[in-house]
Parts: C-alpha cells; structure tokens; sequence
C-alpha cells in the first residue's frame, strides 16, 4: 500500500501539538496518534504556561508559527511580567491558565488542520526496515508507513508511579504507560535510561480557609504572549493565594522521609534539581523554616486547586498529615494525591541538532523523551522536530538555530552537545548571549526563519512584517525628533532636568528623542508626553530597550561575531581515531556527539582546550594534503 | 584561525628525548625518555636492567646498543603519573662528550624516539593537567632567572602559589555570580541570597586581591629584568670611573679629557640577589660635533628607561658648572624638567670627595647661596669618591629604593594585562550595583569577563597563539 502519511507524530502532548501543526503548515500530511485524544495538550502539571526563560521560548515559538502563546492567551486568568524590576534581557512573561480552556483552544486548532489526521491508538513500535524508519507498528500489529515519525512519548514509555511504596503502571493519573517502544530502541542500540519527575496534590476549593491566604493579583499592564492574540484577556482575572510551610510540616516529612521512594531507593531515576520535591527541600535546604507554598485554580469555577511548591510522593497518609499543618490548608481536602512519575527516556546526546536520532535515520524525537522538563521546554523542540522532519522530506536545509538566535537553539543545543542527566529546565543563565535574546525581540530575531520555512499564514505575516515596520519608522522618528536645550528646559520635570541639566546642558546643542531615551529618567511614555506621537508598547518597547542598553548589546554582538569566526571550523565527516593528540575521553565523546563545527566541539563536557588545539591542527593538516 | 602551531602538539603521542644539560663538553650530560614508550625504547639501550626498575630509583651499569658499548650510565626510571611530564620518563646520566651523548641520541631516535622539541616537556606537563599555564611560565623563567630575586620570584609561579590566588580569585567570582544567577533565574522562588550591598561588598573583597597582585607590578618586573641605572651629569665629573668601579672592570675608558664616552655603554653587576644594569651615558654639553650630538640623543633616551638615574657632579667644580651643563635654554629646560620628574628615582652623587671633602665643599654651597645649599641638601646627595671606592657601598642602596615599596607577584605583561582588564570589569561592575536600578544581568555580565581573564592567566580559557608564543620561548630539554 502506498503510503497516506508524510510524517506519524506519536503522541500528543505540547510537543507532539507543535510538531503536527508545523508539518501540517509546511504542507506535509500527518497522522497523529495517541492514546487518549481527550488528553490531547493537556497541562499535567502546573497550570501555567511561560516563566523566566520560558516565557522567552513561548514568544519563540509564537514568532515561528506555534500555537502555545496563543493557547496561553486565550485561557489567561492572570498575567505577570517576572523580574520586570531587574534588567531587560531576563524578564518573562507568565500566564496562569485554565487548563480546559487551553486544551480545547489547542484542540480545535489541530481540528481546522486539513493536513492532520488524530487517532487513538497506542504504538507499540516502530517500523524499521534497511537500518531506517519506515514507519510504526500499532499494538493489533497494523503497519502504517510513513516518511518520517516523530516521537512525543513524554513520561509515559514505560513510565511507573510512585505515592509512598505504592507503585503503579501509568504515566499519569488516570493514564497507562506505553511499552515496547522503549524496550525496542534499547534492543537497537539507544541508550536509554531512568528519569523522575513529580506533580503536588489537588486540593478541594471549599476546604481551603482562604481568608488567612495573602493573596497575589496578576499585573496591571498586560502583555499577551502572542501577537495574534487580543490585546485584553477574555477571561475574569483572578488571584493567586500565598502560604507557607512552617517547622511543624518539616517535622511531619523528616519523621517519614523513610516511607518516601525517593529516600527508600525505589525511585532511581534523577528528578529535576531545579523543581525538587517539598520532601527534597527539607532535606538539602534543612536550615530554612518555611517554604513558599502557591494555590492557583486549575480551571475558572471549578473545584481543583494546585498547590504549587509542594511536589511530594509521601504517601497519602503523610501527605494528608503535614498538609494540614499548613496556614489555611487545616481542613484541606485531596481531589487527588501528589505522585512520583519515574519513565525511560532517551539520552538526547544521541540526536543530531536536527532532532533526528543518529542511528535510525527518519527518527525524530522531541520532548521529555529527550530529558526536558515543562510544557515551553517539550514545545519548542516539538516544533523545531516538525521542521525538521517536514524539510528533510522537502529537500529543505536543516533548520538549526544558533544560540544566539534563540532559546530554542541554546536548549536543542545544549541537550544534543551534553546530554543531560537531570530533567533539563530551561534558565537564562545557560545561554550566554542572553542580552541579545530578549523576549522583546524574538521577532527580529526568528522572523526570517519563518519565511524561510513557510511557517506562517499569509495573515499572521503581514500583521508580523507591518509590526517590524513600525519598529523601524519609530526607531527612525526618535532619531529625527529634535529639540534645543531651551525647549527642553520648559518642557523638563524637575527629576529629568536634574540629572540632565547638571551633566551635559550645553544652551546651544539641539537634542534628539534618541538621546532622551538613552537616560534613565525617560522612557517611551515620558516621549509622549514632550510630543512624541504615541505608539503601542509592542512597538515600543524593544526599540527603547535597543536604545537604552545599546553599550551592553553592541559589546555582545561583537562577541558573537568573534566567537562565529573562530568556531565556523566544520568537523563533519572526521575520524576521530586518526586526530592525535586527544585524550582517550575526549576522542569518545567527539565520536559519541559528532559536532558539527568546531564551537559545538568545545562545549562537550571533557573536550578540553587542548584538544580543540588538536583538533584543529588535524582539520589544517587534512585540508593542506587536500590541496596539494 | 590562520595561525596554526606546528609544533609539538601535533604528535604528542610520541615518545620524545632530547639532552637535558647544555651542549658541549661537561662532565656529566642527562638525557630524558618521556612517552608511553620510553622504558620499552630505553631498556634496550640498558642490558644491565633485566626488569622494568623501581620508580625514582638510580640504577648503574654500561649502556649497549647494537653489541657495542657506549658509556657507563645511571639511569632513572618514573613511573606515569610522577614524573615532570606525568608521562612515563626515563632519564640516562653518561658522560658529558658530545661523542657519547650524540650516540645515546641517535640509539634512541632509530629505535622509535623523535627527538622533542622546544618546551615540549613542560608544554606535557601543562596538558596533562599537572602543572598550569602560570607554573609553565613559572618554569620558563625559572631557567632564565638571571638573579636571586628574579629565581624566588619564579619559583612562586612555579610552586602555584601565584596560582592559587588567582584561583581564590576565581572561585570568589564564580560564586558571587551564582547568587546573581540564582537571583535572576530563581526570583519567584524565596531564596535566601545576597543584598545588593553583599554584592558590593564581596566585589570589594575580589578588587583588594587583584589589586594586592598588580600593586608594584613595575618593581616585580624589576626584580625579574634588573634594574636599570643610569649615569648621567656634566663631562669629565667621573662617570665613567664610577661605571667601571661598579662592574670593578675596566670597561669604559676614562681620560681627563671633556667628551672621551661618546656612546652608552651597558655592564651588569648582582647586589643583594638582584640583576643591576648600569649604563654609562656622553656628558651633558652643549656641542657641534655630530657624533657627539648623536651620543647625546641616545643620553636622553636612557634617561627616560632609567629605573634610577645618578646625576654625577664633581665636588671641586663651581655650582654652574655641575648644575647648569647647558647653555641654550631649551636644552637646559628640557634636561630639568626631565630629571624633576623622576621624583624617588633620581640622586645626586657628589663625586672626587677625595680631592674636597664633603664639609668644604657644603661649607663652599652655603657661601654661593644659603638657598640653593638648602635645595642641595634636600636631595640628600651621596658624597662618594669613584677613584677610591669611597661611598659606593651607600650609594649602592640607593638602587634597590625602587623595590622598598614591595615588589608584586605579577611579573609578566601578559598576567598584568589579564588582571587589569579583570580589574576594569569589576570596577564596571561595582559601578552597576551603586546604580538606583540594578540590572543585575549587566552585573553578571562584567563578572563573566573578570572570570574569563583571571582564566586566561591559568590557560584554563586558551588563545592558540598565546600557548603558541609561551612554549617557543622554552629551549629544548625542557
């Protein structure tokens, strides 16, 4: 039978959704199957979308087509701009979410996909045939081919449940895990190993005091993380609730941590350090008092409140216990218990930038299978994996995107250059051109991408490239609106003339609003009110950011022009055996990542400065007897 | 990347040797094996040695190769791990002929040794990890020191203790930007962190480092160059009798005749473990000769690379001629100026004090004018006389003034450069945390660039040509 699909996408979580819509977008027919469809981009989790860093990869994926910012809009009941009180470059956005509100947005989005086909059917492996995949195989052995599959699987290849010494097959509540897939990659050669991650509990609404809560309103000024979506939430804004542990709930998990799986030794996966469990914190911070704990409702008006800062797989008697030691969580009541997910995952050191497994050819995998951790993390690489499968069928170049293009490219980057051995969150601290990969201006930065690969309707790239022009008009309006000192002087607050009067008053210079912007004393509004016409923050704001911090992002970009230079080297088709001078670790790594380049080569862990050296005298030597 | 080293790294597979003592005839020459293969090539060489010997253990005996003998030998064999290189080294000590050591040579390259090349021992022991780029140089200069000062000085690079406070430094930076890290990444989450005057005090802490490192960075290169000492003062005041007297040679040739040193002349002598240059420079006259002229131009130019310069006058002559060997006024102006503006580093030797005593002619100044004998004074001249050697031994302490302030560890231009820009991105820095708004991802960001430079010095962060210019300064055998 002639093949009906271009691309299988197995699973349908926040990477699987990305990673369909983008291959549906360049035009590729694909088949998504899962095995619950009403599960299809559920938020297991937290009901947020975005965060510091994060935020920055929702803004990444929204500029390259993605539907999770628009999703995250569309069911925003609040919004917070994080670290707005530190520099530009690490705020993020943050939306709480209603997460039944975001799953049917996002459902209804793969619906209106002609190219997309859903079915529920659990795969149980994969088709190989001449050392490629060909396709996959479902549980009742139906064969069904393809040109290229993507694999979404999360948590859940052979994925067990932990609460206290209870252990459970599934990879989520309510949801069985799958097996046989991971069982055959192992027997092909993957490596695959042992990862854990952990969810609170639920508690009921009604049984919260939550008079004795402090609570956390949302931000005043909104900022969707879409540019597709309304300027305003559309749903009713609500608050967040704070409290704290205290000594006595220490002292219930201290007494117990021997009934935790994670102290007992049942769980042998690594959980992530960056989202440790409540039992965890006792333990390593055992000199602080009290932890933060945040309620946030799950849906608008419904019952189910997540407890944020309390991830647990204490049985349910302990979490019972030291919940209610908790202010306003006295006569706490569980909608469901906190649990412990232990699952294979795939050490993505095995993966080409492209996402593409190195041993089986037409195999993309994307997601917590690759050893992320949260829903912008599985997404983003969803996305680029969708990208990637559909321009290898298309005979496309290979969309990789630099780390100092985006986070995406520093995330791909940094799982495919080093592997990982903890769930892998996503922080601004790893990227090191941070200060030029804002979330201002992800737009500027990904834009072209998304022309290149066609990833955006006609619509959505006129709104785009009319925003991008008027970044430009404004940008070049500040540099041609003038004034001489004496206007400045009648118009000026005392705050403003103070710095500015005192430093650099000269009567006879004219100035430009260019120059204003570039002191602390004046922002964009500030302009307005001396006569600048008023403009959108979207507009705005990156260009004032441009302005302000110009010294620091120059300095930047020239790094990355010098550090581009030095580490365009290619090493593609090297034979590490025959470069001498490397150390026995060294030559293992290079063989096991095989870097592209010479600047990948150097952030694998063990390949030292000296054998960069090596490597580029063996490179210089091949291409000298190439010449002569 | 153009520049590619083609040196050693390439190959450092192999198993290398080279003659460790200096060439020529000696009494005792050393050879030193290092590689994976230096016992398995060397054992050939050693019939006397029928297993693999103890580690840092002497063995005697008649080296062979090829039935024949060479020469008797010791021999000493380190195992991988303990030796300079870390590699498995073996070192034979023969008899210092060039006939012998030659032969040992060849014996060992036609058996599978190349032969090493500059620096290519220590440049192992770098890349093994043993020793850091600061106790490379450490080694470097340790050879070439050409003073007592100069070897303790490089004896601290190379016992790292010049490595281990950059590496205070290092560790002191990168945990300071782990709470800045931590702050910026984790704000939702109540971490116990830094306040913002924390982060200045804790930038303080690293600056006073630095700064105790770079401190008297012009004296710790005195101490590793020597100092310089120039002679400068009016024709025939004794210079060149004083230059000679110094080196106790006669190198510069003396005459009663004004103008007889024409050129400079340089000479080095050791005092109190340190490397002293002296330089013997024309007088200072007005002249038409052109040669003379030139020598003068040259006179100036030491004056300004002088660490201290002796300003020489003869205690029997007028206070005019001593003092004002210049006529036209631009000369004279220029002159002054120049020796006003070495404050601590300039004196005045009062010389022929064996023809006037120090009293006459002090009692002479004060007759000439109270003033200008107050202004001498002042100076705090130095009575000395260069034909009898009167004096010498106080006007020698004068020269190692420079180095009373204390001396810095850092020696080398390319640590200094390293430290100062580190310490300019930490002032930047520091300025960042005073602001009222404190972006603290600009704060990390001059942090990073500190780390970067400190890492530099180590060669933790490499340049190519940095390592490549370090280790082409080595000689071979070592």
């Amino acid at each position: 039978m002639k093949s009906q699909w271009d691309i299988i996408v197995i699973g349908a979580g926040h990477a699987g959704v990305e990673a369909s819509l983008a291959c549906s977008r360049m035009g590729l027919r694909v088949l998504v199957a899962t095995t619950r469809l009403s599960r299809i981009a559920f938020m297991s989790c937290n009901p947020s979308v975005g965060g510091l860093a994060k935020g920055n990869l929702v803004k990444e994926i929204d500029v390259l087509g993605g539907v999770m910012g628009m999703a995250g809009d569309f069911a925003c009941l609040q919004y917070k701009h994080l670290n707005s009180k530190k520099g530009p470059a690490v705020r993020g956005s943050r939306v709480q979410c209603d997460k039944s509100v975001y799953q049917k947005y996002v459902q209804d989005q793969l619906q209106h996909e002609e190219n997309i086909t859903l079915v529920e059917e659990e795969i149980s492996k994969l088709w190989i045939q001449d050392g490629k995949c060909k396709g996959v195989i479902c549980k009742n052995d139906t064969r069904i081919e393809s040109k290229a599959v993507i694999l979404t699987t999360g948590t859940f290849m052979g994925a067990v449940m932990h609460v206290g010494n209870e252990q459970k097959s599934g990879g989520r509540v309510g949801d069985q895990a799958t097996h046989g897939l991971s069982r055959q990659m192992s027997e092909i050669g993957f490596k695959v190993t042992r990862l854990k991650t952990g969810t609170p509990p639920r508690l009921h609404k009604d049984s919260i005091n939550w008079e004795q809560l402090t609570p956390q309103a949302g931000d005043e000024v909104y900022r969707p993380l879409s540019f597709f979506s309304s300027k305003k939430p559309l749903l009713k804004q609500i608050f967040c609730y704070l409290t704290h542990t205290n000594l006595r709930t220490h002292e219930v998990i201290k007494e117990n941590l021997r009934l935790s799986p994670l102290f007992s030794g049942i769980i042998q996966g690594v959980g992530p350090r960056y989202c440790p469990s409540i039992e965890d914190k006792v333990v390593r911070f055992s000199d602080k008092n009290s932890h933060q704990v945040f309620l946030e409702p799950e849906e608008l008006g419904g019952d189910s409140i997540y407890v944020q800062g309390l991830s647990t797989s204490l049985p349910r008697a302990v979490q019972e216990k030291f919940i209610r030691t908790i202010k306003g969580l006295e006569k706490a009541k569980f909608l469901q218990w906190g649990y412990a997910v232990e699952y294979d995952f795939i050490n993505p050191i095995q993966l080409w930038p492209t996402l593409e497994t190195k041993i089986l050819p037409n195999l993309f995998l994307a997601g917590q299978v690759n050893g992320s951790s949260g829903y912008e993390e599985a997404a983003v690489q969803g996305l680029m994996a969708g990208i990637n499968a559909s321009a290898k069928i298309l005979n496309f170049s290979e969309c990789i995107l630099p780390r100092h293009k985006a986070y995406a490219g520093v995330l791909i980057d940094d799982l495919v250059t080093k592997g990982t051995k903890e769930p892998y969150r996503m922080l601004t601290s790893r990227a090191e051109y941070r200060l030029v990969l804002r979330e201002d201006n992800a737009l500027e930065r990904l834009f072209s991408i998304a022309q290149k690969y066609s990833l955006l309707s006609e619509e959505k790239t006129q709104l785009l490239e009319k925003i991008l022009d008027q970044r430009k008009e404004y940008a070049k309006k500040l540099s041609q609106t003038k004034w001489s000192s004496k206007e400045l002087e009648n118009m000026l607050v005392l705050n403003q003339k103070d710095s500015f009067f005192n430093k650099e008053f000269q009567p006879g210079r004219t100035w430009t609003a260019h120059h204003l912007l570039k002191r602390p004393e004046f922002s964009y509004q500030t302009l307005e009110k001396l006569g600048v016409p008023p403009i959108s923050k979207e507009v705005a704001e990156p260009v004032e950011i441009e302005i302000k911090y110009a010294g620091y992002i120059q300095i930047q970009n020239q790094m990355i022009k010098k550090n581009l230079k030095m580490g365009q080297l290619s090493l593609k088709n090297i034979n590490y055996q025959e470069v001498q001078g490397l150390s026995l670790e060294a030559r293992e790594k290079l063989q096991e990542v095989q870097p592209l380049n010479l600047e990948q080569a150097g952030r694998i862990s063990g390949v030292t400065p000296a054998s960069i050296q090596a490597l580029i005298v063996h490179t210089h030597k091949v291409s000298s007897a190439c010449r002569q | 990347m153009t520049t590619i080293f083609e040196g050693p790294r390439s190959q450092d597979q192999d198993t290398i040797c080279a003659l460790i003592t200096p060439y020529g005839v000696s009494g005792v020459a050393g050879i030193r094996v290092s590689g994976a293969k230096s016992w398995y090539i060397s054992k050939k060489l050693c019939p006397f040695l029928k297993e693999q010997p103890r580690s840092h253990q002497a063995y005697f005996g008649h080296l062979k190769y090829q039935e024949k003998d060479i020469d008797e030998a010791l021999v000493l064999f380190f195992e991988k791990g303990r030796s300079f290189t870390s590699e498995e080294t073996v070192e034979i000590f023969c008899h210092g002929s060039p006939v012998i050591y030659k032969e040992v040579l060849t014996a060992l390259q036609e058996m599978g040794c190349r032969a090493a090349e500059k620096g290519e021992f220590t440049y192992r022991a770098f890349l093994s990890g043993r020793i850091d780029l600061v106790q490379a140089e450490g080694v470097l200069h340790l050879i070439e020191a050409n003073s007592v000062n100069a070897k303790r000085q490089a004896l601290r690079y190379l016992k790292g203790e010049f490595s281990e406070e950059l590496k205070g430094i290092k560790n002191k930076t990168q945990e300071l930007l782990a709470h800045i890290e931590a702050e910026i990444d984790f704000s939702e989450e109540d971490l116990q962190l830094f306040k913002s005057n924390e982060y200045l005090e804790q930038t303080n802490q690293i600056q006073e480092t630095i700064e105790s490192l770079v401190k008297n960075y012009k004296q710790g290169r005195q101490v590793r160059e020597g100092l310089k000492v120039g002679i400068f003062g009016p024709p025939n005041s004794g210079k060149s009798t004083l230059f000679n007297q110094l080196l106790k040679e006669d190198r510069a040739i003396t005459s009663k005749q004004a103008g007889t040193t024409r050129d400079r002349l340089e000479g080095d002598f050791f005092f109190q473990g340190n490397k002293i240059s002296v330089v013997d420079t024309a007088g200072l006259r007005e002249t038409q000769d052109l040669i003379e002229k030139e020598g003068l131009k040259k006179t100036f130019q030491t004056f300004q690379t002088s660490d201290i310069c002796l300003y020489v006058v003869d205690a029997t002559k007028s206070f005019s001629e001593n003092f004002e060997p210049f006529s036209k006024s631009d000369n004279k102006k220029k002159f002054l100026e120049l020796l006003l503006q070495k404050k601590e580093e300039r004196v005045l030797v009062i010389n022929k004090v064996d023809l006037k005593s120090k009293e006459d002619f002090l009692s002479d100044l004060e007759r000439f004018s109270p003033d200008i004998s107050n202004q001498i004074k002042k100076e705090n001249p130095c009575f000395i006389s260069a034909q009898t050697g009167e004096g010498l031994e106080q006007l020698k302490s004068f020269f190692l003034k420079p180095l009373e302030r204390g001396v810095s560890a850092v020696y080398l231009p390319r640590h200094y450069d390293h430290l100062t820009q580190a310490r300019r991105h930490l002032q930047k820095g520091q300025a960042l945390l005073r602001e009222k708004t404190i972006n603290l991802e600009f704060v990390a960001f001059e942090l990073k660039e500190v780390l970067k430079n400190i890492q530099r010095v180590l060669g933790e962060e490499i340049n190519v040509d940095v390592l490549d210019q370090i280790f082409s300064q080595f000689c071979i055998g070592k």
